[in-house]
């Protein structure tokens, strides 16, 4: 039985709030006083230390060595040859349904792949992929990678659909890297 | 022989007097826009940040951007606002804050030259007299635009004026009393020996926080309360009247800052030779700006029923008390 | 079909099951959930082989494991999947087959759609022991222009040689070598062309058969797959669309045992090109140049309005029936016309009669029947999957098979009998066989009838073919297959009338047994049963008689028309007398085309409206044997297509005649409420299988349609012997037949265009040598005047003083002859 709510059965029904002193009276004066100055040190103290603020665009948060920005596709270092070889199986797995793949038949004579096959259009729509890198994860030929761009704003929605020709170029590489310990 | 307007410790020839008021009005124009700046500047640091770095060298030719774009502006007036009056409102704010200005002293006379605007003997009751000015001008203002957020704002701010002027003005007379003179020249010389802020401390307290809402500025700028009423009194005007708005504010920093350095922190004293005199106030000036900046960037809005206890409650008798223990000190002495 | 199987009762994986007697193991672990899995199993191509030994279970008692596809059940059979002995054997299966199968699963076509990667992943040991280099052929090599063979990715399941000498029967795939360069090709590796290969693509187990149409072009998860009818020819079998990015990439069989037993024909396969070919018509022309559909609905309707009761209609076989049942009642109702026909038109009286529910043999009949003639057609070319239907039907053993035809057919080899008449003896040939069989009945009952030698006529080796194929032929349990093109020319009508008192003496009005006619539109059946047929409006109601397709050129020619509607028909090109017709057209003021395509109807035509293709179309069809199937739309429409249907019944609306029908499903209503036989049909009991009328009970409610009295036996006089009596040196009696890729489909899909034939005349070699002519030779064949160019093939199978030629080449048609009987031919 609660003494202050007799209408309560139990007393654990009481929820208590944690108050803040009375204002007023010389107590509450000096309190205020003292509290002000705390904070007017507080205060004082970010003065001191100096601004925080990463002047973004010339300067950039480091990204670490994982971290899934906008797609890359990759060649063969030695032959130049493309590596995807248009399997669809990152079509397959994106979550977001955000890359269109469309194979067709090498030509022996001009390859753009190693095998047989390869990808005559690879699209990834980024106004869709919620960069969840499970396309990376599918390739069976590492030829998809996570990159680490992640400036991909654009002023119209067909702008955002990356060609295959646009995600094999050399992105120029803008996002500095997370050191070790950093 | 010219003729004072009041009753003068000294008065220069009449084509000084008007040098002396262009050099005074252009110099605290050139400082006002820098103030602004430099308060963005500074709260941002006192939050880790940058604040204004884009335009012109380390963001300073920001307020220009600011002026410029206000300037720009559509000039115009809601239907429901009284036409005369809505334009009066701004220009008798700022008419308030530049006439002040003109008794503070930024040095004694050097080579027949008074370094101020003029050396009136009523010098404090002067300042309260055109300070109380810019209440006319919030109170036109917020009732001409035809607003009821503006009026609302400039309820407040006529509650909050005439709450903290009687506070105000009783920490002032601590000074005066000690110093024997109305004149802030010879308030000033008389803190050759002490400034007032040492025996007058309550006093200083007691002015910087009715300053603070005076000047409508934070933890006091319940007129303006962006949040609550959308800039109170401000919120039907644009454009270089919004401007005006503006420059009156940090004007009447300066103002309060100024008096508060004429009669607590000695004035235009300081050490090394007379021409530093000048510089020496100014330098005191920007110290009591930096503070109202710092007080900005630390302490939260005030509620209103807090606003009000807090001036009736605390500071009128405390100042009160101010006064009696000064009083009898003078005396004693 | 058979009798009810008794039920065992067995015990797989802990689970009773109870099955079919004779059932093999491996569907009888499916009625427990059991999944058993098996390579070469496939029970479309015939009895169990226990090649690939994926399928090894353990039974109790018997010591060693057993191939569940070859295992029969038994009562009290208990059956293990599971057990160490049986994963282990699996294991060890599908190592095996790896050992040489190149991963290129990303690759290869057939990832994702793969039984073996199924298995590898559901039984397979996960790794493999196998270091060594794999086995390597030269890949993808051309198997046929249409079909690749990756030879490494085979694991020699003998599906597709399977296919090839059991079902096709076409034998040119082979096992060649033995051991580890055991492969799959074909001898001196000539491309495998025949008409049905296609179909090993689809059963090949891994992606060893690819189709060059497909390759590379969609993953299964890329892809939606869209059920429906192909109209490509009578068989109507049922497809599955593969659509990606609205675009049919393929056709997939979409097994119906009621109608194509899964197969399909390489036509119906790849014949999908033309759906999104550049030049398909896609928007309305008026006067040749592009207009509006506001524009040419009004001008339609303008000019119809003035020609009024003066109007022909001439729909072609793949218009649906509600297509088909809009445009008569476009013509009967709004205008008055009763000139309304289908290239499959039959005299009224015995389309009524040969449409008879107990008259009707379905597809499955064949399958039981103890003997099938075959009359008057070539399956292969005119209905394909029938032909593998009845090779089936005789390789299980039960059916007897007799050919009676003017030219050699593809299953005469498979033949008890063959009996070939001349071109256009047609009617008395059946005469004669007609009084063979009621002879043979009545004497049967005691009764003596009429000898075939009596039927008048010099008909002498029509009764001795006759006599032998009457003697094959079981009463009761027959189906005779028949060409609806009998009915065409002079002697048509008697031709089936005689055929239908044959089908009286066979007893065939019983279950099990029936005449089937194989018609020359997609669609022809259903056509006439909603009513576009000259003499009989929709479910063969009596209506005004009105102009078959001869009178309505006549009528065209002598101005007597005005207007002519072709809907899905061009017959300049695929009707006798295609100069006629073009004359015709020309001559007529006003010429309105539905069309897919440009061509040379449509060049005559004023107006022509875009057609949609099968693959875009709504409604239902009727097969040959009067089962009713869906077309469900699989691709949008290309450009400003719009449904026939829709064109039409608004069309109708403004000529002042409001059919209220607004969609196909209220198309099918209105057909269901006007045609009797069809009461009460809707899309939903159709569904995706089909529904035979015949087998409806509103089937009951027209059984007076058998009923309709005497039989007119048309006379043969209007035949014309004194021509054909005499066969002179240079004058032989001319045939035509539509032979296979011989039409518009293959022209309009550019992988197959490799198969259109080039004319060619067939001799019978006595004939040859009597006019000195060689296999190869180019000739002209010339008649009153006019002549084609071809190449000679003599055919020892021909009968002598006939020539065949092909009907509706791209060049050298030979409809472009005159229709007469006698033509020469002259080495140029």
């Amino acid at each position: 039985m609660n003494e202050e709510f007799p209408y309560l059965k139990d007393a654990e029904e009481v929820v208590t709030v944690q108050r803040g002193p009375e204002p007023g009276g010389a107590k509450g004066a000096y309190r205020a006083f003292g509290e002000t100055l705390r904070g007017l040190r507080t205060t004082m103290a970010r003065l001191i230390e100096g601004p925080m603020t990463i002047q973004y665009p010339e300067e950039k948060t480091p990204v670490y060595p994982r971290f899934r920005g906008r797609h890359k596709l990759h060649r063969f270092e030695d032959t130049g040859l493309e590596k995807c070889v248009g399997c669809s199986l990152c079509a397959a797995a994106c979550p977001a349904d955000c890359i269109r793949v469309v194979a067709a038949e090498n030509d022996p004579d001009d390859r753009v792949s190693p095998g047989e096959r390869y990808a005559a259009v690879y699209e990834i729509n980024l106004a869709r992929c919620i960069f969840c890198g499970y396309c990376e994860v599918a390739c069976p030929f590492d030829a998809i990678t996570m990159g680490h761009e992640y400036e991909l704003a654009d002023y119209n929605r067909g702008d955002l659909i990356f060609t295959k020709e646009m995600l094999l170029a050399e992105p120029v590489e803008r996002t500095p890297l997370r050191r070790e310990g950093e | 022989m010219i003729t004072p307007v009041a009753e003068v410790g000294y008065a220069e020839a009449t084509w000084i007097l008007i040098a002396k008021s262009i050099v005074i009005f252009l110099g605290v124009f050139l400082i006002v826009p820098v103030l602004t700046v430099v308060e963005r500047k500074l709260i941002g640091r006192f939050q880790h940040r940058y604040g204004p770095n884009r335009v012109g060298p380390v963001g300073m030719m920001q307020p220009l951007a600011d002026i410029l774009k206000l300037v720009g502006k559509q000039v115009f007036r809601p239907d429901a606002a009284v036409p005369l009056l809505y334009a009066i409102g701004p220009a008798l704010v700022i008419f308030s804050g530049i006439t002040t200005i003109a008794i503070l002293p930024f040095g004694d006379v050097k080579d027949g030259v008074g370094f101020y605007g003029i050396d009136v003997s009523i010098g404090v009751l002067y300042f309260f007299a055109f300070g109380s000015l810019a209440f006319y001008g919030l109170l036109l203002s917020g009732w001409s635009s035809g607003s009821k957020y503006s009026f609302l704002g400039a309820m407040r701010s006529a509650a909050q004026l005439i709450s903290y002027e009687v506070s105000m003005g009783l920490a002032l007379l601590g000074a005066v009393m000690m110093a024997g003179s109305l004149s802030l020249v010879s308030i000033v010389e008389a803190q050759g020996e002490i400034w007032y802020v040492v025996p007058q401390f309550v006093g200083f307290l007691i002015f910087m926080i009715a300053g603070f809402a005076e000047t409508n500025r934070a933890p006091f700028d319940l007129p303006e309360a962006d949040a609550e009423l959308v800039q109170g009194y401000q919120t039907e005007y644009g454009g270089s009247r919004f401007a005006s708005f503006l420059l009156a504010e940090y004007l009447e920093m300066f103002v309060v800052s100024g008096i508060a350095a004429a009669f607590f922190l000695g004035g235009w004293m300081g050490p090394g030779p007379g021409w530093l005199d000048p510089i020496w106030m100014v330098t005191k000036i920007m110290a009591l700006i930096f503070v109202f900046i710092w007080i900005r960037a630390t302490l939260p809005r005030l509620r209103y029923d807090q606003l009000m206890s807090l001036g009736w409650k605390v500071l009128l008798p405390l100042a009160t008390l101010n006064i009696l223990v000064t009083a009898v000190l003078v005396v004693v002495t | 079909m058979s009798a009810e199987r008794s039920k065992v009762t067995l015990v797989v994986d802990g689970v009773e099951v109870t099955a079919d007697d004779g059932a093999m193991l491996v569907d009888a672990a499916k009625e427990g959930d059991v999944e058993i899995p098996v390579f070469c199993y496939e029970p479309k191509l015939g009895g169990p082989v226990g090649a690939c030994r994926m399928c090894l279970v353990e039974i109790e008692g018997i010591p060693k494991l057993q191939t569940a596809c070859s295992t029969p059940v038994r009562d009290g059979m208990v059956v293990y999947t599971r057990t160490d002995r049986v994963i282990e054997s699996q294991s060890a299966v599908v190592e095996f087959l790896l050992v040489n199968h190149p991963l290129d699963c990303p690759v290869c076509d057939k990832g994702g759609e793969c039984p073996l990667q199924d298995i590898a992943m559901g039984w397979g040991p996960g790794r493999s022991r196998m270091t060594e280099p794999k086995r390597h052929f030269r890949k993808p090599m051309p198997l046929s222009p249409l079909v690749r063979i990756d030879r490494e990715r085979c694991i020699l399941c003998y599906r597709c040689v399977r296919f090839s000498q059991d079902v096709a029967e076409d034998e040119q795939l082979q096992l060649l070598e033995r051991g580890a360069s055991s492969h799959v090709g074909t001898f001196d590796d000539h491309p495998y062309i025949a008409p049905f290969h296609g179909n090993i693509i689809e059963l090949c187990p891994v992606g060893a058969l690819t189709a060059e149409a497909y390759r590379f072009r969609a993953r299964p998860w890329d892809i939606e797959d869209s059920g429906s009818v192909c109209t490509l020819c009578p068989s109507q079998c049922n497809v599955m669309f593969t659509v990606r990015d609205e675009h049919v990439q393929r056709v997939l069989a979409r097994d119906n045992d009621d109608v194509d037993a899964g197969w399909l024909c390489d036509k119906g396969r790849f014949g999908f090109q033309m759906i999104t070919s550049e030049e398909r018509i896609v928007e309305p022309r008026v006067g040749g140049s592009r207009a509006g559909w506001e524009a040419a609905l009004d001008a339609v309707a303008e000019r119809l309005r003035s020609a009024g009761e003066r109007t022909a209609a001439i729909v072609g076989g793949q218009t649906s029936n509600e297509e088909g049942y809009l445009i008569q009642r476009l013509l009967r109702g709004a205008l008055g016309s009763a000139n309304i026909t289908s290239v499959d038109e039959l005299e009224a009286g015995l389309a009524r009669r040969l449409a008879a529910p107990e008259l009707g043999a379905a597809v499955p009949d064949l399958d039981a029947a103890e003997s099938i003639l075959v009359v008057g057609t070539d399956p292969l070319n005119s209905i394909p999957i029938l032909d593998l239907r009845i090779r089936r039907a005789i390789r299980q053993g039960r059916a007897r098979l007799v050919v009676a035809s003017e030219r050699p057919t593809a299953l005469d080899g498979g033949a008890e009998e063959t009996a070939r008449y001349a071109p256009g003896d047609a009617a008395g040939f059946l005469a004669a066989l007609a009084a063979e069989l009621g002879n043979r009945r009545q004497a049967g009952a005691g009764t003596p009838g009429r000898a075939a030698d009596e039927v008048p006529g010099d008909g002498s080796d029509w009764a001795e073919g006759a006599r032998r194929i009457a003697g094959e032929l079981r009463p009761g349990k027959t189906v005779i297959v028949y060409g609806e093109r009998l009915g065409r020319g002079p002697g048509g009508d008697s031709a089936l009338a005689s055929l239908l008192e044959c089908a009286r003496a066979l007893d065939l009005a019983t279950a099990g047994a029936g005449v089937i006619g194989v018609p020359e539109g997609a669609n022809g059946r259903g056509l006439r049963e909603v009513g576009c047929l000259p003499g009989a409006g929709p479910g063969f109601a009596e209506a005004p008689a009105g102009r078959g397709l001869d009178r309505i050129k006549q009528g065209l020619l002598d101005g007597e028309l005005d207007a002519v509607v072709l809907v899905h028909a061009d017959p300049i090109r695929n009707l006798p007398d295609g100069p006629g017709w073009a004359e015709a057209l020309r001559r007529a003021r006003t010429v309105i085309a539905v069309s897919a395509f440009d061509d040379a109807s449509t060049e005559t035509a004023d107006i022509v409206f875009p057609a949609e293709s099968y693959a875009e179309k709504e409604g239902t069809v009727t097969h040959p044997d009067g089962r009713l199937q869906r077309l469900r739309p699989a691709v949008p429409h290309p450009g400003n297509v719009h449904p026939i249907w829709q064109v039409l019944a608004e069309l109708g609306a403004r000529l002042g005649h409001e059919t209220g029908i607004g969609s196909v499903p209220e198309a099918v209503a209105t057909i269901a409420a006007e045609v009797p036989f069809y009461a009460g049909i809707t899309p939903e009991e159709i569904g995706g299988r089909g529904v035979r009328w015949q087998e409806r009970p509103a089937a009951s409610a027209v059984a007076e349609l058998a009923a309709v009295p005497p039989e007119q036996r048309t006379s043969r006089t209007n035949l014309d012997r004194d021509d054909s009596g005499t066969l002179t040196a240079d004058r032989l009696r001319l045939g035509t037949y539509p032979a296979l890729w011989a039409d518009e489909i293959t022209d309009r899909n550019v992988a197959l265009r490799f198969l259109a034939p080039a004319q060619t005349v067939e001799l019978a070699p006595s004939d040859g040598e009597r006019l000195g002519l060689a296999s190869g030779d180019e000739v002209e064949v010339r008649s009153n005047g006019t002549g084609v160019r071809a190449r000679v093939a003599l055919n020892e199978r021909m009968r002598p003083g006939a020539v065949f030629l092909i009907e509706a080449t791209a060049a050298e048609n030979a409809n472009a002859l005159p229709a007469e009987l006698n033509v020469e031919v002259i080495k140029p």
